[in-house]
């Protein structure tokens, strides 16, 4: 039973990523792509965050404990900076999904193929 | 000045850095003190490289741990590995931040100009500036996770800089579809980190290198890996987004986007032999790296064969190009277990490989200015449109040829050295690799004469009756370029014996790379 | 530092310099029979009559089309498959992980 629990999270990182590129390969919206790429990143932080994790670990916020083992707190410090640079390529992804529907009146990559061949 | 040395490392990268946040502050005050700040800071950044080379060359590896007592103390008392940033630069770092550190001097001088018309030039070198930041970062950390910050750096702020003239939709789209693969891209390696720090507890370079055991989760983490680093520097057949996002791409920027790109090749060889190494299965995966780079080499050349609007022409060679260099690297990766074979033909083929990409940093970075050139003062990308420049635009036509030249391996022009290198060695190694290699090279040479032809020669066009030569500051940025191809070409030995072995040899040298970080050895 | 290690760049150049001078002093001889502003002067076309100066100039899309021609089967599938949709660049990416996992597994395995 522990064992199913604890591998929970990794059955979620799998799932959310097949969603994820699920979306990313066939959803020709490029707001919806957009939340794919999300998805894909909450996937990669879930995973980081759940390899941080240890059973009966302190969070390392004491400066002494009695006994039990601090949890070195690396994983979620990338997690943390990753949360950050998703946020900002998001932005900038929606920003320039702004641009293009100025220009063109889509928002869907069929139509924004200016350039090919 | 030793102060400066031992703390070169980390300098190389803050400057650019803080010049960036800066550099809006003084564009407030007067856009020419801006201009000369800006300058200023890219010259001290190319100074700083050049004394950190320097230092490398004489002592060997560097490292500069952040946050540590002395820098040279990776390891922190009572642990095993190390826990703060480390980085680590070694010959192969030294090569790509020289190339690095002159090329964005070129580009940003020719900017100055060439960025005038545009509106919101101060976040326009505020962006270069974190370009540059990226590039560097990428070629001097020793640490995985800092590796995936630069490159996210380089990805937002390369993204941006592509989509910068936002008044062209297809400026826009370039951007959008290179920040879309790129965070994708990014988001594979931090997966593939996620697998290592699993494994080893460890996120230095170094300290997972020598823990590494090629399980099953290792040789996930490397198709992760070389995938998303092989389409962050263009090779087939993920190269789809390089035309797209490079063609657009403001004039001055265009050389930096290439550094970036081989910035992160040069990360993949990084990864391959320096984490790797002689524990993965050096014959698959060094066939799929010679795979990729002939792919590249002929479906670049042969699709820049047929296009017609100039720049893209161009960038369509910086993926073949590119396949030389994977070409000859992976030659070497594949014989890397056996020492005859290295020592015959593997050693000089990945010198030839690195040779090639100083040699394409210049030129290829000289012909897309030169083709920025032709866009400023003509107003169209469209070969058809063209004809005739060579009478007005005499400086450009003269850097062109340099360029042109250079790239098909004319010799006595450096193209051609490096070009020579990957022969030879390929040669000993399957001679039908050698062979394609001429071919595309025959094809390079096809396609640069259909742009000469179309573009330099011919009656005097009347539309572009009032065509002048560029101002000089384009001038400046074409000619230290320019100048650079001319001394690698004229003195290609003393060039490679200098620097390019030096960086061969940091990669073969794994457990040089290790020992460095975690002592002993 | 040896002169001629791997490739001498300065051998090309002595030769280039000799080549030029003979030519040069080979053409300041001149040609006996050349008389200046007759025909002799004039751009020969094979006979055809010269056309206007603009039309003169070959534009690039004529160039190598007997080439592309010839390459058809090649071309049409490959620059079909630059679509230009960011679905599909994404697609090749991650193909691309998976063909190389992939193979890096399979090989190991063997």
């Amino acid at each position: 039973m522990s064992q199913l629990v604890l591998n929970a999270p990794f059955v979620a990182v799998a799932a959310l990523t097949c969603v994820a590129c699920y979306i990313i390969m066939t959803q020709k919206n490029l707001i919806k792509i957009v939340m794919g790429v999300v998805i894909l990143q909450g996937a990669v932080n879930l995973f980081l965050v759940t390899l941080g994790y240890r059973i009966g670990g302190v969070a390392p916020i004491y400066t002494e404990t009695s006994g039990t083992l601090m949890v070195l707190p690396v994983p979620q410090a990338l997690t943390l900076t990753n949360i950050v640079i998703g946020v900002s390529t998001t932005a900038l992804m929606l920003a320039l999904i702004v641009l293009i529907y100025r220009h063109t009146g889509e928002t869907d990559a069929e139509k924004s193929r200016r350039m090919k061949g | 000045m030793d102060a400066l040395t031992l703390h070169s490392p980390i300098l190389a990268v803050a400057i650019p850095l803080l010049a960036a946040f800066a550099t809006p502050l003084i564009g407030r005050l007067s856009s020419r003190a801006r201009d000369v700040f800006v300058i200023a800071a890219l010259a001290s950044m190319l100074f700083v490289v050049i004394l950190l080379a320097r230092d490398v060359y004489e002592v060997g590896i560097r490292i500069y741990t952040l946050g540590a007592l002395s820098p040279s103390q990776a390891i922190p008392e009572n642990h095993m590995v190390p826990v703060r940033l480390v980085f680590e630069v070694d010959g192969l770092g030294a090569l790509m931040a020289i190339i690095t550190a002159v090329v964005a001097l070129a580009g940003t001088i020719y900017s100055i100009v060439s960025i005038k018309p545009e509106t919101g030039q101060n976040r326009f070198y505020a962006l270069l500036l974190l370009l540059v930041v990226g590039i560097m970062g990428i070629q001097l950390t020793g640490d995985m996770f800092n590796l995936f910050v630069f490159l996210e750096i380089l990805s937002i702020s390369g993204a941006a800089l592509a989509a910068f003239r936002t008044r062209f939709v297809d400026a826009v789209e370039g951007g959008f579809k290179y920040l879309m693969v790129s965070t994708v891209g990014a988001l594979l390696f931090l997966l593939a980190i996620g697998i290592f720090y699993g494994q080893y507890n460890a996120l230095n370079i170094a300290a997972i290198a020598s823990a590494m055991q090629y399980t099953v989760l290792d040789q996930v983490a490397l198709a992760l890996i070389l995938a998303a680093f092989l389409m962050k520097s263009g090779a087939v057949p993920s190269h789809w987004w390089v035309p797209d996002t490079y063609t657009p791409a403001p004039a001055g920027t265009s050389p930096i986007m290439y550094a970036s790109s081989l910035a992160c090749l040069a990360a993949t060889f990084r990864m391959l032999f320096s984490l790797y190494g002689v524990q993965m299965s050096l014959a698959t995966v060094g066939w799929i790296v010679i795979i990729a780079g002939v792919l590249s080499m002929f479906v670049g050349v042969t699709m820049a064969l047929r296009q017609t609007d100039i720049k893209r022409l161009m960038v369509y060679h910086v993926i073949s190009q590119e396949g030389y260099m994977l070409l000859g690297v992976g030659v070497g990766l594949a014989v890397l277990s056996n020492p005859e074979a290295l020592a015959a033909y593997g050693r000089e083929a990945i010198a030839g490989g690195l040779f090639h990409v100083i040699n394409n940093a210049f030129f290829k970075g000289l012909l897309l200015l030169t083709a920025e050139a032709l866009f400023f003062r003509l107003g169209t990308r469209d070969l058809n449109q063209m004809g005739g420049m060579g009478r007005t635009m005499k400086w450009t036509c003269a850097f062109f040829l340099i360029g042109a030249l250079a790239i098909s391996g004319v010799p006595p022009f450096n193209g051609f050295a490096s070009k020579l290198m990957i022969y030879e060695s390929t040669y000993l190694f399957n001679p039908v690799l050698t062979i394609i290699a001429l071919i595309v090279s025959v094809m390079t040479l096809a396609s640069f004469t259909k742009v000469f032809q179309s573009a330099f020669t011919g009656p005097a066009l009347p539309q572009y009756k009032e065509v002048r030569e560029v101002p000089m500051s384009m001038k400046l940025g074409m000619g230290l370029l320019a100048a650079a191809t001319v001394f690698i070409s004229l003195f290609p030995a003393f060039v490679v014996d200098t620097i390019i072995y030096p960086a061969a040899d940091a990669l073969l040298d794994r457990s040089g790379y290790i020992s460095a970080v975690m002592g002993g050895g | 530092m040896p002169v001629l290690t791997f490739w001498a760049p300065i051998v090309l150049i002595i030769a280039f310099v000799i080549v030029l001078v003979v030519t040069l002093l080979y053409r300041s001889r001149g040609q006996a029979k050349f008389k200046e502003g007759t025909e002799q002067g004039e751009v020969f076309y094979s006979g055809e009559n010269v056309p206007e100066e603009l039309q003169r100039h070959v534009r690039s899309h004529n160039m190598y089309w007997g080439f592309f021609e010839a390459m058809k089967r090649y071309y049409d599938p490959t620059v079909r498959a630059h679509t230009g949709i960011v679905n599909d660049y994404l697609i090749w990416l991650l193909g691309l992980t998976a063909l190389a996992g992939v193979v890096i597994i399979v090989a190991d395995l063997l």
